[in-house]
């Protein structure tokens, strides 16, 4: 029984996001189903603890029945809208088609690939399933609100340790951390609320969906771009293989994962939102941008990442004064923001230091010298420079998702060279971390400048040759 | 192109053999002169342990104090001599320690350990570069087990040899090879090496795709009448370079999730627990729970050691615990109230008075307390 309700418990975010996906999405798309499954799935795993923070808001105790009904509704509301939807027209077999025209060699190596990345599922999920809960900021402050909101049915509040000493811990509870967002917690609350009882494997499951829900959209969208499948399946893999996000699977518990994921999701889907103006895409990229929010703190810095992005966007496109607007609501937030909270901005400055050569080294170490992400580091630093041979790559093709993670690249070594957070990139405990909320994305970005430079390539071969025969 | 890419791998492969082995060979390999010490096990010396020899190799049962050690019968030898241990062992015990412990001749005769990090110890080839204290002379060398009373374990290898290329390569691989159980800082960043390991697999790696990338090139100048640049062999060579550093890791992920199986398959969550890495505090927990109010008292969780205190901390949730990362261990007196529980989990700076009914705080000062329960992990007390 317990198997059914955790397969059950793992479908209904799946089909809740894809078939809503399933909606939108245009039939045309290429790799479509693996553009909605997989974007679906991730998006399922944030609409699920938003669910349960719904009805908890509503008063309603939290029960796998009540969540349950919610999401078998939405579900259906999806299922029943399609139903309705006109009819669009297909391209049949155009994925099937270009599948099939590969040469022998390359469907070969497209499988070798694949099946090495469902040995590594298996292996991760396996893993999952045997091992107790095992890293440390899972027990400090992720597991600690899951184990709380679980038995009390309810989210009850977690404040800071001298506010919980100042209120004689009178209805709240205390960890490292109460302020991180509540989405990670409620995802295994919700995992537990389907068998019934607090299990500390099956719990963490939601992350090996989430590492496949990655790699399948990471695959989509990829092929949205125009990449052959060869070269998305192998740029998945590279995804897929890299040890740090592995360990971040198979000992599930941290949020950093999940960061990478939705950031990485958004930033593919504003790419082909920049390339196609697809709504679907532009949507996809605007939740799931805001989804970073959701997962961690440091989602905020990664959301506002896709503000400048934007804005040089459409700064090609249209007047001046819409991005006069758009800086202006940048603006009138930010006046918010330092109203509701004035302590904030110097809060933040008082992070800030004198250049921290400690972190500099340690931030080299963990991307170049470390196996953190395999050969990422060294990619990045060959790929970007070639990709500059591009006409027009970094001015047009790919000015919007290169603003975003110059921008994102810029925080994160901003963060570890220039603050008090230096001293995780000295002795290496956050910024390899830190490190794999961007590193999909960065990947995402060499694919494209691979795929580019490569198909650059041939069609310079091919007329080579051709001129030759001539 | 996936002959011209196999060929741009060998030959890359064989010139980065030569090129590690030939620009960063061990240190003092050109005034090493000393024979190989091979293992003899009718001449290993057992100080601790039950030993039995079958052959050449040599049984040892652990001691009543879960201890078994041996030692070379080889006269003192000048540590610079020897740039590779070789050993090869079989334990019965998967959780058994193993370290290669050696005495200085000169001075006081410091004593070094180094205890083996790799779980793969079949045939395992040790660089003692970096083992600290490898230099000078030494006059004992030997290996050191422990684990529990009646443990036994095999040695079928304990030699140490001068360096040479293929060594060395066998120690690179050993290396890469080798495969440790996850630890605390296993989420923070994964160097893929050991703190013996000469190299980062990485720069091995990065080695590897630079020389067949440049093997490529040559096989371009070579054959330029016959063939053209594509960028599709460079893209190739770079993914095979890639998978060659994963399948490593994949092995590291394999032989971690056989070792996971071993510890909790077939378990449920609390036999995980009582098998798991903090057993000892889920236990003690376990135990405490049942004795606490259940009117929703307070527990304040105090430690020396963040590790512990944190991970008790967690398994008294769901009730309402305090713990404090950076702050005071016990908040200030005025804030504790009558009826609250203190938790003092080993090692804690307290002192309970059990006869006094008295709690000594550092910073705190004297509490009113009474004792629930105590044992080797801590104690909970009340305060009154």
């Amino acid at each position: 029984m317990d198997i059914l309700l955790t397969i059950l418990a793992l479908s209904l975010p799946v089909l809740l996001g894809g078939l809503w996906l399933n909606l939108i999405i245009p039939q045309c798309t290429p790799a479509r189903a693996a553009l909605v499954w997989g974007n679906g799935a991730l998006l399922g795993l944030v609409l699920i603890p938003q669910i349960l923070w719904t009805l908890d808001a509503l008063g309603i105790p939290l029960s796998f029945a009540s969540a349950g009904l919610v999401s078998a509704a939405l579900i259906a509301a999806a299922v029943t809208l399609k139903l309705f939807q006109p009819k669009q027209l297909r391209l049949n077999g155009t994925s099937a088609s270009t599948f099939t025209a590969m040469p022998a060699s390359h469907r070969l190596l497209f499988y070798f690939l694949l099946l090495l990345l469902i040995v590594r599922c298996v292996n991760l999920g396996l893993e999952i399933l045997w091992r107790p809960l095992f890293p440390w900021d899972a027990t400090m402050h992720w597991a600690t609100k899951a184990r709380v909101w679980f038995e009390f049915r309810s989210l009850v509040p977690f404040v800071d340790n001298s506010v919980w000493l100042h209120l004689g811990g009178e209805g709240v509870f205390t960890d490292r951390h109460p302020d991180y967002p509540h989405t990670i917690p409620l995802l295994q609350v919700w995992m537990n609320l389907a068998t019934g009882r607090w299990d500390e494997s099956l719990m963490n499951l939601p992350w090996l969906i989430c590492l496949i829900t990655l790699g399948t959209a990471f695959y989509a969208q990829l092929r949205v771009s125009g990449a052959r499948p060869l070269i998305a399946m192998t740029f998945c893999y590279l995804l897929i293989s890299m040890p740090l996000v592995n360990i971040h699977v198979a000992l599930a518990g941290y949020a950093d994962l999940f960061l990478g994921a939705t950031y990485c999701a958004g930033l593919m889907a504003f790419h082909n939102w920049t390339r196609t103006r697809c709504r679907a895409q532009g949507l996809m990229a605007m939740v799931f941008a805001l989804s970073c929010l959701l997962i961690k703190n440091e989602g905020l810095p990664w959301a506002i990442t896709f503000v400048p992005a934007l804005l040089i966007v459409l700064a090609r496109r249209h007047q001046f004064t819409r991005n006069a607007i758009l800086f202006s609501m940048g603006l009138v937030l930010l006046i918010i923001l330092i109203q509701r909270n004035p302590a904030l901005i110097s809060q933040l400055l008082s992070y800030v230091t004198e250049f921290h050569s400690g972190g500099l080294v340690g931030t080299i170490q963990a991307i170049w010298l470390h196996d953190n992400l395999h050969l990422l580091g060294y990619l990045l630093i060959a790929i970007i420079p070639m990709g500059l041979t591009i006409p027009g790559g970094f001015t047009k093709t790919y000015l919007g998702i290169s603003t975003a993670l110059a921008c994102a690249v810029s925080m994160f070594l901003f963060l570890f060279l220039f603050t008090v957070y230096g001293a995780g990139a000295s002795n290496f405990t956050g910024v390899a971390r830190l490190s794999i909320q961007l590193a999909p994305g960065l990947l995402f970005f060499c694919a494209l400048l691979c795929n580019d430079l490569l198909e650059r390539g041939n069609t310079k071969k091919t007329t080579t040759i051709a001129t030759t025969t001539a | 192109m996936l002959r011209i890419t196999i060929l741009s791998l060998l030959l890359g492969t064989v010139a980065f053999a030569v090129l590690l082995t030939q620009l960063f060979p061990p240190d003092y390999r050109a005034q090493q002169n000393a024979p190989a010490i091979v293992w003899d096990a009718s001449k290993a010396q057992v100080t601790s342990g039950t030993p039995k020899r079958e052959g050449n190799e040599l049984h040892i049962e652990l001691d009543g104090n879960g201890i078994g050690q041996f030692t070379l019968a080889a006269p003192s030898i000048a540590a610079n001599d020897f740039s590779f241990i070789h050993l090869a062992l079989e334990q019965s015990a998967r959780d058994m320690l193993v370290a290669v412990t050696w005495t200085s001749a000169l001075g006081s005769g410091a004593s070094y350990a180094y205890e083996l990090e790799s779980r793969s110890r079949h045939s395992l080839w040790l660089s003692t570069e970096e083992l600290r204290g490898w230099d000078g002379t030494i006059a004992t060398l030997g290996l050191t087990f422990t684990g529990s009373d009646g443990d036994t374990v095999k040695v079928r290898d304990f030699s140490i040899y001068p360096a040479s290329a293929t060594r060395q390569l066998r120690s690179v691989y050993s290396d890469l090879a080798g495969y440790a159980y996850w630890n605390r800082a296993a989420m923070n960043t994964y160097t893929g090496t050991f703190n013996a390991s000469s190299f980062y697999p990485v720069l091995l790696a990065v080695g590897l795709l630079i020389c067949s990338l440049l093997a490529y090139g040559l096989l371009l100048f070579l054959l330029r009448k016959k063939l053209i640049f594509n960028p599709s062999v460079v893209a190739l060579i770079f993914l095979t370079t890639w998978i060659i550093l994963d399948l490593f890791w994949q092995s590291r992920l394999l032989h971690q999730l056989a070792e996971t199986s071993r510890t909790f398959s077939g378990m449920d969550t609390e036999e995980k627990m009582t098998k798991g890495p903090d057993a000892e505090l889920f236990n003690f927990v376990t135990q405490t729970k049942p004795m606490l109010t259940s009117d929703g008292s307070r527990i304040f969780v105090a430690s020396s050691d963040k590790y512990r205190g944190m991970r008790t901390a967690y398994y008294f949730y769901p009730l309402n615990v305090y713990w404090s990362l950076h702050g005071a261990k016990l908040p200030h007196k005025r804030m504790l109230h009558k009826g609250d529980y203190v938790v003092l989990v080993k090692p804690f700076p307290f002192r309970f008075d059990p006869q006094q009914h008295q709690l000594t705080a550092p910073n705190v000062g004297n509490l009113k307390a009474e004792l629930i329960f105590s044992d080797t992990s801590g104690t909970v007390v009340r305060l009154k």
